[in-house]
């Protein structure tokens, strides 16, 4: 019984410890660890996921500033999203490696792209065309909702159109196939249904009730 | 065997019973109280953490996020002070607690090493936590708070599947910690009647009959002198034979002029909390930045959770430092070493803890009341796109801040003058006080200080 008790007890202090490791909030912290930055002819550009570039439903942001770290607003930007060629099989891991993909990168002038103005939420865009970006409360940040079919590397290319002159900046990403925030949603679920489990066995052991709830 | 209470004819805001008011009697003892309120808190539990974990991943658009940390968190020192821990009653953790218990519950009695330690291992979970908010941006982070109310819920699972009662928020919830310090300036005390107590040989307050179980936080009312781990969940009123319980007004802070057995853990908590209101001001001043900046030329290194732990650290030394020193300094006077003057005086800082905690978070409450709102209507899809968030100017929210610490100020000196006159011969009090009085106005200063300077929003 007394071993019991302490061996219940440890397990619990380690669940509690273990779900307050710095890995567990640092993985979902947020975006800070997930923006990919670039200079175009001195207009800072950052893409980010708000799903941290995971497999299904994406918010991506661009964020556009000028020479003098000024948001860029009213600009015309669209991204268009390219998945690598046989790169499409799931990966089955959770490794993140987005990472901008610098020798492409050009202030050209490039002719007008696609010019049409698909709906903000775009499902199955990937390789279909540029999608239209809008601006959002914030200046200078652009976002636009979209769906990743499949994991693997994807190429995203930022056009964004200033007086007139189209940019380019064009970002590598590694989509996973299972977000992080899934697998730590379902490690609570486990631990919690494996808590109760155990709780539910052990209590065919007779024990003494002091008037619990 | 059962005594009759006798009649108390005293106004109730002389310290007559509650409980003579008929409307609060039946409440009190309906099989529904709390559950009518517990439920729908847990509704809007389960509300929150599905938008804090499949919500807007923006901390400005979700509903859980204003909901948590924009209401919630401002409103509970207020609820602390008004009703006790009465909070703790209506937890949904403390539901979820008590849920899982029903089912598979082995109701193991309380470690040792928890009753042992309980209080401290609060005061190292409270220090955790804040520090991790800080570092990883847990409030900032949607998904971060949901981690947060997850790693909570798992403990409480653990707790409930194992061990018997409430042994989570007696003895591991930090904010059960800070609800137990700040409960004891609260307006509303329980309490057995002594003469009535003194013949009872059931203890079914303790106990738990047919019609509630026993207290869930392990209080005997018989001998209970504090509302620290008291919530008000009237399992005690439903079970008493006898009706020999009392529900009460008090002034605020009267509990802390008579404690009977101070315990260091609990008066280091108090001067834990200050340190936590000041970097948490310090932390969301506009000028946060300057100093940040300043801070990593001085240590070399622009790595926040080395120049934030920095930051806590000092912003924690200070009041455990200056309530050692002044500890020390009042032991000149009053021939008690420091030790016993940091734990009995300590209680004397809650009452500023209470008022510098609600200034603080009545920033947020009113600067971006609306935020919760906002929120909620665009789950609806409607937006407002540009809308101000604030319920009242700049100006009111800062001179209720500043009115406020002034009644921390004054609860606080009251307190430390009735600690001294409880505690010291006559000859002793002023000696002992001044010392104090001086450190509650220098706290007091610093609390102001900070109020006076711009503060960036949560939302």
């Amino acid at each position: 019984m007394k071993r019991l008790l302490y061996t219940s007890s440890t397990l619990f202090f380690i669940i509690v410890i273990l779900f307050a490791n710095p890995y567990t909030v640092l993985a979902y912290e947020g975006d800070d660890g997930h923006n990919l930055e670039m200079e175009v002819n001195g207009y800072h550009i950052t893409l980010t996921s708000q799903n941290e570039w995971a497999k299904g439903e994406n918010a991506i942001v661009v964020t556009l500033e000028d020479s003098m770290g000024m948001p860029l607003s009213n600009a015309d930007v669209e991204i268009l999203i390219t998945p690598k060629a046989n790169e499409h099989a799931e990966s089955g891991t959770d490794s993140y490696g987005a990472e901008p993909q610098h020798d492409s990168m050009s202030g050209m002038d490039m002719g007008a792209p696609a010019t049409e103005a698909p709906d903000m939420t775009a499902h199955n865009q990937e390789a279909a065309g540029p999608i239209s970006m809008t601006e959002s409360d914030e200046q200078g940040m652009y976002m636009v909702e979209t769906h990743f079919e499949s994991s693997g590397e994807h190429e995203i290319q930022v056009f964004f159109h200033v007086n007139g002159e189209m940019f380019q900046a064009d970002f590598m990403v590694n989509i996973s196939g299972t977000s992080s925030k899934t697998l730590v949603l379902w490690s609570f679920v486990m631990v919690n249904v494996g808590l109760i489990t155990s709780a539910g066995i052990l209590k065919k052991q007779p024990t003494t009730v002091k008037g619990g709830q | 065997m059962a005594t009759e209470l006798k009649p108390n004819n005293k106004s109730i805001f002389a310290g007559g019973n509650l409980l003579q008011i008929k409307s609060i009697n039946r409440l009190m003892r309906s099989k529904w109280f709390p559950g009518i309120i517990q439920w729908p808190t847990l509704l809007v539990f389960i509300v929150i953490m599905f938008q804090l974990l499949l919500g807007p991943e923006s901390a400005h658009d979700n509903l859980g996020t204003a909901l948590t940390w924009v209401l919630w968190w401002p409103l509970i020192p207020i609820i602390f002070l008004f009703l006790g821990r009465f909070w703790c009653a209506i937890c949904p953790f403390a539901t979820i607690n008590d849920l899982v218990q029903k089912f598979v519950g082995n109701n193991r009695p309380v470690p040792k090493f928890l009753k042992k330690y309980g209080i401290w291992i609060i005061d190292a979970f409270f220090i955790l936590i804040t520090w991790s908010d800080h570092v990883w941006g847990v409030v900032e982070n949607p998904f971060g708070s949901g981690v947060l109310m997850l790693t909570l819920t798992t403990g409480v699972i653990a707790s409930g599947s194992f061990f018997e009662r409430r042994t989570f928020c007696r003895h591991i919830c930090f904010l059960g910690g800070l609800s137990g310090n700040y409960a004891r300036t609260g307006m509303l005390a329980l309490r057995g009647t002594p003469e009535i107590c003194a013949t009872c040989t059931v203890a079914s307050c303790y106990k738990g009959t047919e019609k509630a179980p026993g207290c869930p936080l392990f209080e005997f009312p018989k001998t209970m002198t504090s509302n620290a781990n008291c919530v008000i969940c009237a399992d005690c009123i439903k079970n008493c034979p006898n009706e020999s319980i009392q529900l009460t007004m008090r002034p605020p802070t009267k509990e802390l002029w008579f404690i009977r057995k101070p315990k260091m853990e609990e008066a280091f908590l108090s001067a834990v909390i200050m340190g936590i209101v000041f970097v948490q001001n310090v932390t969301m001043l506009e000028v946060w930045g300057s100093m940040l900046n300043w801070l990593e030329k001085a240590v070399g290194t622009t790595n926040y959770a080395i120049t934030f732990s920095i930051t806590f650290a000092i912003a924690i030394i200070i009041p455990v430092a200056l309530l050692g020193i002044t500890s020390w300094v009042a032991g000149k006077f009053n021939k008690t070493n420091l030790v016993e003057n940091f734990a009995r005086f300590g209680y004397a800082i809650i009452a500023l803890d209470v008022a510098a905690h609600i200034a603080h978070n009545l920033f947020h409450l009113l600067a971006e009341g609306k935020s919760i709102f906002y929120t909620a209507i665009a789950l609806f899809g409607q937006e407002l796109h540009g809308a101000s968030p604030a319920l009242v100017s700049m100006d009111t929210i800062q001179i209720l801040q500043y009115g406020l610490i002034a009644l921390g100020f004054v609860g606080s000196l009251y307190t430390a003058y009735r600690i001294a006159k409880n505690n010291q011969p006559n000859g002793k009090i002023w000696g002992t006080l001044v010392p104090y009085a001086a450190l509650i106005i220098i706290l007091t200063v610093m609390n102001v200080y900070l109020f006076m300077l711009p503060m960036a929003m949560r939302m």
